[in-house]
């Protein structure tokens, strides 16, 4: 075999070879979750307590410190607007149904309702988890809190208020899927991971939306109708505290509590 | 040999006069192109176009133990690699080389192969909760059942063999490392003591009415029928119908990433199968990562099996006319008008 048929065999096999890689490389398509925008895990770091100059460390125990860390969630900008949801699919909740327009934004005056406050790195310790249940009502298909804030393993009651069949399906790291038929019917689950946010949904009526922020220790807060929020007990030490909306995305802040007293943070969303 | 035919611009080809085939004559560059493109066929057809390393086993798989989190239980290097070999023999065609469904055979399959390697992996027919983790042997059972109406056939392989391969399944995904196995879903003794007109009946009734399978499935039952059947069972009648009743309503999976539709079961394949205690299996465990929810302790067992037996029997009634002769009647039929009553209780599905 001479050298032109050598190199012309070894250019067909290499030819051969690069256009099947290419194919055998191509990514999985990913099917596409609802990614609340911009939640990142709560970083693993145990971060020790540092002291500010002025303020003594105190022992990093749980419900010891008595500081109460508070403040508001602002926006500036307009407001995106909501839209009608179309129920005609599924008749039953035209009737039941008192809002039938989306909340993904309830802003007023400048102040967001929905926002899961929450410290990203509290000391790292086993924590007490409540026994007391955060309740989840179905009411009018749609959820009521939009918004719930609960512990790894504490119990969530999740009621179905109305006449028809609601399905439970949170999705993400704590998804199941439970059929809810009867007026009245209660469940109670406990989501196993953390998770900012775990979107729940309900598959009979695809536009109920809700969202649980749920976290190892008990320094979190849901903002209300005013946009505030009070986290207590936080020990003394310098955290990472964030405020995490559903389709306004995440902002962070650093903040110093001590010992007693109060202290404030502020949060400012923007129009996306 | 030159021919007149091709013309002036063929003429050197023809007669081995263009690089690189110059120094060869025209039968001889003919001969060394087909060994080229046989050798070519031949690399491809094994390659597979799938030219990828399969992952190089050099340690044991951490499982994860309920018991015990800081001990994983560890499959052995031996096993994997024998569940390795067999993966590439049987499943990796489709399955693909890394476990991403990607695999040659499996790209534009509808369904496609299951992606053991996804981050929001969710097997629909695990006989546990949906959304959790199956165990070894229900995960056996599919495979050797297969799932009817997909490429997914049942394979005849020993049950070892298939056991072998499920282990190294699981080195696709950290999942088995991180989280514990769900509990499967008990199939209770059925009440009804097999099929039987009563069974049927009392599941056609549930179905349209007070379980409520109407909301995402076909109706199979006139209006006035479900008016009757709503007001027998739950004290409250059903006024309030969709539009498209008589077919299913296509669900968003957030899992899958793409709309499904919930079974219309005289029209298609029922995948995890359709006798009443496979049908019980799957509406009580739910089916992972799509609207199906868990129905086990949403209604009694005994309604589950009910159920299990009428859609069994309308699945029997598949490509044949009598289906098709039921649904265009009640298509046609004109919407029912409820007698005047009280308000009082009327409410909808």
């Amino acid at each position: 075999m001479n050298v032109l048929k050598i190199s012309s065999i070894t250019a067909f096999a290499a030819v051969t070879f690069f256009a099947c890689s290419d194919k055998g490389s191509e990514p999985a398509k990913k099917p596409e979750s609802p990614k609340p925008a911009a939640t990142k895990p709560a970083p693993a770091a145990a971060e020790k307590t540092t002291n500010t100059a002025t303020k003594a460390a105190a022992p990093a125990t749980e419900g010891s410190g008595s500081v109460v860390l508070s403040g508001v969630v602002n926006f500036t900008g307009d407001i995106p607007k909501e839209k009608k949801i179309d129920m005609s699919s599924q008749p039953g909740c035209v009737k039941v149904a008192k809002d039938s327009m989306t909340n993904d934004y309830r802003i007023k005056d400048g102040k967001v309702q929905d926002v899961f406050v929450y410290v990203k790195n509290p000391p790292k310790k086993k924590y007490n988890v409540p026994k007391e249940p955060v309740v989840l009502d179905q009411v009018g298909c749609r959820y009521t809190p939009k918004v719930i804030g609960v512990m790894v393993k504490q119990p969530v009651e999740i009621i179905n208020s109305d006449p028809m069949m609601h399905n439970i399906h949170p999705l993400g790291k704590n998804t199941f899927n439970l059929a809810m038929p009867n007026q009245g019917m209660k469940l109670k689950k406990k989501f196993k991971k953390e998770q900012v946010l775990t979107p729940i949904m309900c598959d009979v009526h695809p536009w109920m939306k809700s969202y649980a922020g749920v976290v190892k220790h008990p320094f979190f807060a849901v903002t209300d109708e005013a946009g505030a929020f009070s986290i207590k007990g936080l020990p003394a030490g310098t955290y990472t505290l964030a405020a995490v909306h559903g389709a306004l995305g995440e902002k962070t802040t650093e903040i110093t509590v001590g010992t007693s007293g109060e202290v404030k943070a502020e949060f400012a969303f923007t129009a996306p | 040999m030159k021919s007149e035919r091709f013309g002036a611009h063929n003429r050197s080809l023809a007669s081995g006069h263009m690089w690189p085939f110059s120094v060869m004559s025209g039968i001889e560059m003919w001969r060394n192109l087909s060994v080229l493109l046989l050798a070519g066929s031949f690399g491809l057809t094994t390659l597979g176009c799938d030219w990828q390393k399969m992952q190089e086993i050099k340690e044991p798989f951490k499982l994860y133990n309920p018991e015990d989190e800081e001990k994983p239980i560890l499959v052995s290097v031996d096993r994997l690699k024998r569940g390795q070999e067999q993966y590439i023999l049987y499943c990796r065609a489709c399955h693909g080389v890394n476990g991403d469904g990607q695999g040659p055979a499996g790209i534009g399959l509808i369904p496609p192969p299951r992606n053991f390697a996804s981050e929001e992996l969710a097997f629909k027919f695990g006989g546990v909760a949906a959304g959790e983790l199956p165990t070894d042997e229900e995960l056996l059972r599919v495979i050797k059942g297969g799932l009817a109406g997909t490429a997914m056939l049942p394979w005849d392989l020993p049950d070892e063999t298939i056991l072998d391969i499920i282990q190294y399944i699981k080195t696709f995904n950290p999942v088995w490392t991180e989280d514990e196995i769900g509990e499967v879903v008990e199939i209770t003794e059925d009440p009804w003591g097999g099929t039987s007109t009563s069974a049927i009946q009392a599941g056609k009734k549930l179905y349209h009415s007070k379980a409520q399978c109407v909301l995402c499935h076909p109706y199979y039952g006139s209006q006035e029928e479900v008016y009757a059947w709503s007001m027998e069972l739950t004290g409250r009648a059903s006024t309030n119908f969709r539009e498209d009743m008589y077919e299913p309503q296509a669900k968003m999976s957030e899992t899958y990433g793409n709309k499904l539709l919930p079974i219309d079961f005289g029209r298609q394949p029922i995948k995890a199968g359709a006798t009443p205690k496979e049908l019980f299996r799957t509406i009580a465990s739910g089916i992972g990562g799509t609207a199906m929810p868990m129905w086990k302790d949403a209604i009694p067992d005994k309604e589950i099996w009910a159920i299990s037996h009428y859609v069994s029997y309308l699945h029997k009634m598949k490509d044949k006319p009598a289906y098709k002769d039921m649904m265009a009647k009640l298509k046609a039929a004109p919407p029912y008008t409820p007698p005047a009553k009280p308000t009082e209780d009327e409410d909808a599905e």
